[in-house]
């Protein structure tokens, strides 16, 4: 089953955020609660974790790329 | 009760090890710190910047100054012994994501005492009478916070204003551009309006602020590093802030185009390519091209001299060799100009 990995509101007044490094490649599995990838907005750097256990099938948004809020940035096979 | 560390080191890298290690470790889980230190003099970057596209990198490195990368977001800041440096370390809390303010609080409190106004603009800048003094930024981890930033105090703003130019033209790919403020050193705003203060007098200002009020009620006492903590550091997580993988290879992928200098023109003749297209791939020069011009022998001559090259001072130098050692001294600037 595909699962959409959105880009998560760390704050309220957040809105895009920048992808600073994938930390899993394509292909490779991931467990839930796993940091998957960082990112950054207003000059804080976070890291987001998978919700699903599965396999990271597809990255959509690079690194160095930006995105809004809710953009599907990636997909997990699970 | 939180805990302050007055670190007597002077090397970023390790402060930048050290605040890793206290931030991923998530020692302020149950108990909050403060780190405050000071660096030799050093450019430190943002965690998703590219410093080729942030700094004079070739001038740096000719001028002593190291460049390493930070963990945290922001722009490129100038560190030496007249900037003094803070890190908190709290356990995480909603309100306290993005709230540069709350941090800023105990700077902004002593600053008033010595009778100035400060205000915060584009969220995590401090400036005092229109210029900027102190920058911000942070890591978030699943159970603490990192908040840190700098105080230009008494800084060699020659210096920090050759290094840190605007962004590249000449650098396609952005990632995360510096904010470019115009600063000046808080001892230089103090002295107009009557306080003569060093770092020092200003550091324990600070500290006895965060000692008798704290931060968010929380006050602070001063605590050391075991040396078992320091040793774990240095071992486990100094060699990658010390890393060309870590400082210059974690840059996305990027274009770079250079100019041959004006001073060789004449030497190489007209038909030598004035401008060159680099792709640069962890900080390596995949390729370089003759942009938008046809290649001669010569041309493809020099872009042979610079595939697979790693973009770093030493190596270039290396690479370039064969033109002479006068050639090389020009073409170096080229490349971060």
């Amino acid at each position: 089953m595909k699962m959409q990995v959105k880009l998560p509101q760390l704050a309220p007044e957040m809105a895009s955020a920048v992808i600073v490094a994938w930390l899993k490649a394509e292909g490779e599995p991931v467990a839930a609660g796993e940091a998957l990838f960082e990112v950054e907005t207003d000059k804080v750097v976070s890291s987001v974790e998978a919700e699903a256990a599965g396999t990271l099938e597809k990255i959509l948004v690079p690194a160095g790329e930006a995105c809004s809020v809710g953009s599907v940035v990636a997909e997990i096979e699970g | 009760m939180g805990k302050f560390i007055f670190s007597k080191e002077q090397s970023a890298a390790y402060h930048l090890a050290l605040e890793a290690y206290l931030h991923e470790q998530a020692i302020a889980r149950d108990e909050s710190f403060a780190l405050i230190y000071v660096n030799r003099p050093t450019v430190v970057y943002g965690r998703a910047q590219n410093p080729y596209r942030e700094v004079d990198w070739v001038q740096a490195t000719e001028r002593g100054v190291a460049l390493h990368r930070r963990i945290s977001g922001g722009g490129a800041v100038y560190h030496d012994e007249g900037v003094l440096n803070y890190a908190f370390f709290v356990p995480r809390r909603q309100a306290l994501v993005l709230n540069y303010a709350y941090f800023l609080e105990p700077l902004r409190a002593v600053l008033r005492e010595l009778g100035l106004a400060s205000e915060i603009l584009r969220k995590s800048n401090l400036y005092v009478a229109g210029r900027k003094i102190s920058g911000n930024a942070q890591a978030l981890g699943a159970e603490v916070i990192m908040s840190h930033g700098t105080i230009l105090f008494s800084a060699n703003t020659e210096l920090l204003e050759a290094l840190l130019h605007s962004p590249s033209a000449q650098v396609d790919r952005v990632a995360v551009p510096s904010d470019i403020a115009c600063v000046k050193n808080l001892r230089e705003i103090l002295a107009e309006r009557g306080h003569e203060l060093s770092l020092g007098d200003l550091t324990q200002l600070w500290l006895d602020y965060l000692e008798r009020v704290g931060l968010g009620g929380e006050s602070f006492q001063e605590g050391s590093l075991s040396p078992e903590l320091e040793t774990l550091v240095r071992q486990d997580y100094l060699p990658r802030f010390l890393s060309r993988a870590w400082n210059f290879g974690r840059t996305a992928p990027f274009q770079l185009r250079i100019s041959t200098p004006e001073a060789l023109r004449a030497d190489y003749g007209e038909k030598f390519p004035r401008h060159w297209q680099l792709s640069i791939r962890e900080a390596v020069i995949e390729s370089c091209r003759a942009a938008d011009e046809s290649e001669g022998a010569a041309a493809l001559a020099f872009g042979r001299l610079l595939e697979n090259c790693p973009l770093g001072y030493k190596e270039l130098r290396q690479a370039l060799a064969p033109l002479g050692d006068e050639s090389v001294s020009l073409w170096l600037p080229a490349f971060s100009s």
